[in-house]
């Protein structure tokens, strides 16, 4: 490694990464401005208390920013590493540019004097120098990313590693950020999920975009063999998500992500969801119940784990609704024809389910 | 009145009982001088209280992970509170974020209420919450019941009890006849000085008018539980029997919690752990008790605005 050594520049010269892995990716592909990038990370990314620190003692030197030259302008410099604490002095010297928390930020204000003006910074020829320390810091580190920036990050240094095979390019990646590489190897396996999400236009579900897609979804699902093998991903391959299923990663997306008319979803991706809904797409039938209709992932799992408990409590939600229905009879002025045809049918079920139990409980086979 | 501790300290409650969790996020929101909390300021809240413990070493990145999803569950799990509670909802929930909503109503009070006795670990002098708390379990028991109902306060912390009144001898012996059931004459049952309540915050029952037999109808025993143990109060019926030896064995056991004790699907959560023949919850409380019935109260109405005022003026300091 080089001896670098520390220079202080104008707050001026010093931009923030339009390429940092926290940004979503739709607005990487824009041109950006720092009024934008500093109202995002304003908003996600505890900015206030890092302002309160710098605004009260001032930038640390031993905090330095890590800065590339910037290639289109003369002495302006790129934040490769800092991009939290360059926002947040930026802000202390011009809070109106904030669209939200201007209440916090004024009162930071009030209570602080540091206004740095210039920071100090160790300028590296590329961002290459750079990356390995910043995979250590926001993966394994102390303030880490979200789980889509880190799979992005990693998924970016792997391009570097094109020439090697998956396995290895996760070993390599593992080492270098001081992680495993089973997890690594998860992280990339989800982000080509999430790209073909995202090349799909994400299946067009409504609200349905990178801030709101809950990207462990995915990478917890990978750690289901049901759910893998549903939608078709050899997470030991070295080409895991050669041959993804497409209809169904939509089908699994839709269910993690649109919301019905009470604003759930048809599965919620914690581990006891994603538990059943492993079970379910490992039964014929019970994934068939699930994938054809429109009932919640805990009707499909009954299918699959009926108990004399989870049976009798059937049967009680079915005499429920049916005192309701007595309770209520007089009420109605007219009734439907069809009434008497259902409750004729109810009837025969009724009998047909009693008769079953009865002769299952026999002991001898009559002949 | 009221004061709030910091806000520092995380839950310590189990983890799959995760509305402890929600309620935390609920209060900071609630004490939030600004645009409200994201994923971000309760995950920065675990991680300084050494919560996430992992960072740093090989597994940093998968513990990270893990804690990002918890945090960002229980924001799910209050986005499905929004939809449930709709306008009786004091917050608003969106994009990852949850705030207090600028323009509050009568409608919302009864909320911030029942989340402050869902937190007493963050608050000091909560007495009073408590004692409104059991007057707000009688509100909800009388709506939920018949006219007809009789429906009394029976609880020690009960400032001016019209009925049951002095020593639980004392109380007993009227609640036995207003049951038409026999006090027991063990020994040692009641002991001199025990002003008490055995284990009963709210009596009910159902009778027949115009029928001078008093037994045969349904009775109803309530306990108030603001506190974590909530699971240990459950048992009042099987506690009143001492008292009362031949109280019917259908005698209902009521447990008013000020917990919103559903999970994502607004299912019951910790069903497991509930004996209680009837729960309110949160839910159930706010849809049967109105705002005015408690601030128009006589005794409590005054405490409970004051108590709903400090709240909303009190912002927690960002430094």
């Amino acid at each position: 490694m080089t001896k670098q050594n520390i220079k202080f520049i104008q707050l001026d010269n010093i931009k923030l990464d339009v390429q940092n892995p926290r940004l979503p990716s739709s607005m990487r592909k824009k041109k950006l401005d720092k009024i934008e990038i500093v109202n995002w990370m304003l908003n996600d990314a505890s900015i206030i208390e890092l302002m309160l620190a710098i605004g009260e003692a001032g930038f640390f030197i031993g905090e330095a920013l890590l800065v590339v030259p910037d290639d289109e302008e003369k002495n302006k410099y790129i934040v490769v590493e800092g991009n939290r604490r360059l926002t947040s002095t930026i802000l202390l010297n011009e809070p109106g540019i904030a669209n939200s928390q201007k209440i916090k930020i004024e009162k930071v204000l009030k209570e602080t004097n540091e206004r740095p003006q210039e920071l100090p910074c160790i300028i590296f020829k590329t961002r290459d120098e750079i990356n390995k320390y910043l995979g250590y810091r926001h993966i394994t580190g102390v303030k880490s990313w979200g789980i889509l920036p880190k799979a992005r990050y990693l998924n970016e240094l792997a391009q570097d590693l094109d020439g090697e095979n998956f396995t290895l390019q996760c070993r390599t990646l593992a080492k270098s950020i001081g992680s495993r590489s089973d997890y690594v190897r998860n992280l990339l396996t989800a982000y080509q999920l999430y790209l073909k999400i995202e090349d799909q236009a994400f299946f067009k579900i409504p609200n349905l975009d990178e801030t709101s897609l809950h990207f462990n979804y995915f990478s917890d699902s990978l750690s289901r063999e049901n759910i893998r093998n549903y939608i078709n991903v050899d997470i030991k391959s070295d080409t895991p998500t050669a041959d993804v299923n497409i209809n169904n990663l939509e089908s699994l997306t839709r269910w993690f992500f649109e919301k019905n008319e009470n604003g759930r979803s048809r599965v919620l991706g914690d581990s006891t969801n994603l538990g059943m809904l492993d079970k379910v797409l490992g039964d014929k039938a019970a994934k068939e119940y699930f994938s054809m209709g429109e009932g919640t992932i805990n009707d499909a799992y009954h299918l699959v784990s009926v108990t004399a408990d989870s049976f009798i409590q059937e049967i009680e939600v079915a005499l429920s609704k049916l005192k309701n229905a007595n309770s209520i009879i007089h009420t109605v002025t007219q009734h439907h024809e069809s009434v008497k045809t259902k409750l004729k049918e109810i009837f025969s079920l009724a009998k047909n389910m009693k008769i079953i139990i009865e002769s299952k409980n026999e002991e001898t086979w009559n002949d | 009145m009221i004061e709030f501790k910091s806000l520092s300290k995380t839950p310590d409650a189990t983890l799959t009982n995760s509305h402890y969790y929600c309620d935390y996020i609920e209060l900071l929101a609630l004490v939030n001088i600004d645009d409200g909390i994201r994923i971000d300021d309760v995950y920065d809240r675990f991680l300084e209280d050494e919560r996430i413990r992992g960072i740093g070493s090989e597994s940093g990145g998968e513990e990270n992970g893990i804690w990002i999803s918890r945090v960002q569950h229980w924001f799910d799990e209050l986005y499905s509170r929004t939809i449930h509670y709709g306008e009786h909802y004091p917050f608003i929930s969106e994009n990852n974020r949850i705030r207090l909503r600028e323009q509050l109503d009568n409608i919302h009070y009864l909320y911030i209420f029942l989340l402050l006795c869902s937190s007493l670990n963050y608050i000091t002098n909560y007495h009073t919450l408590t004692t409104i708390f059991e007057k707000c379990s009688y509100f909800a028991m009388k709506k939920y019941l018949p006219d007809v109902a009789e429906v009394h306060q029976f609880g020690v912390s009960t400032e001016k009890n019209e009925r049951y009144k002095g020593k639980l001898i004392e109380k007993y012996k009227l609640l036995a006849q207003d049951l038409k059931l026999v006090l027991s004459d063990k020994p040692n049952l009641f002991r001199d000085m025990d002003n008490g309540d055995g284990g009963v915050d709210i009596v009910a029952w159902v009778p027949f008018k115009d029928d001078p037999n008093l037994d045969k109808k349904q009775i109803f025993m309530g306990q108030s539980a603001c506190g974590k143990n909530w699971n240990n109060k459950q048992a009042s019926v099987d506690r009143i029997k001492n008292y009362l030896i031949d109280l019917p064995s259908n005698a209902q056991n009521i447990l008013f919690v000020p917990y919103d004790f559903r999970d994502s699907n607004r299912c019951f959560c910790q069903h497991g752990e509930i004996t209680a023949s009837i729960i309110f919850d949160r839910h159930r409380i706010i849809k049967l008790v109105n705002y005015s019935y408690i601030a128009d109260d006589e005794i409590m109405g005054e405490q409970f605005e004051k108590i709903i005022h400090a709240t909303l003026n009190f912002k927690e300091d960002i430094i």
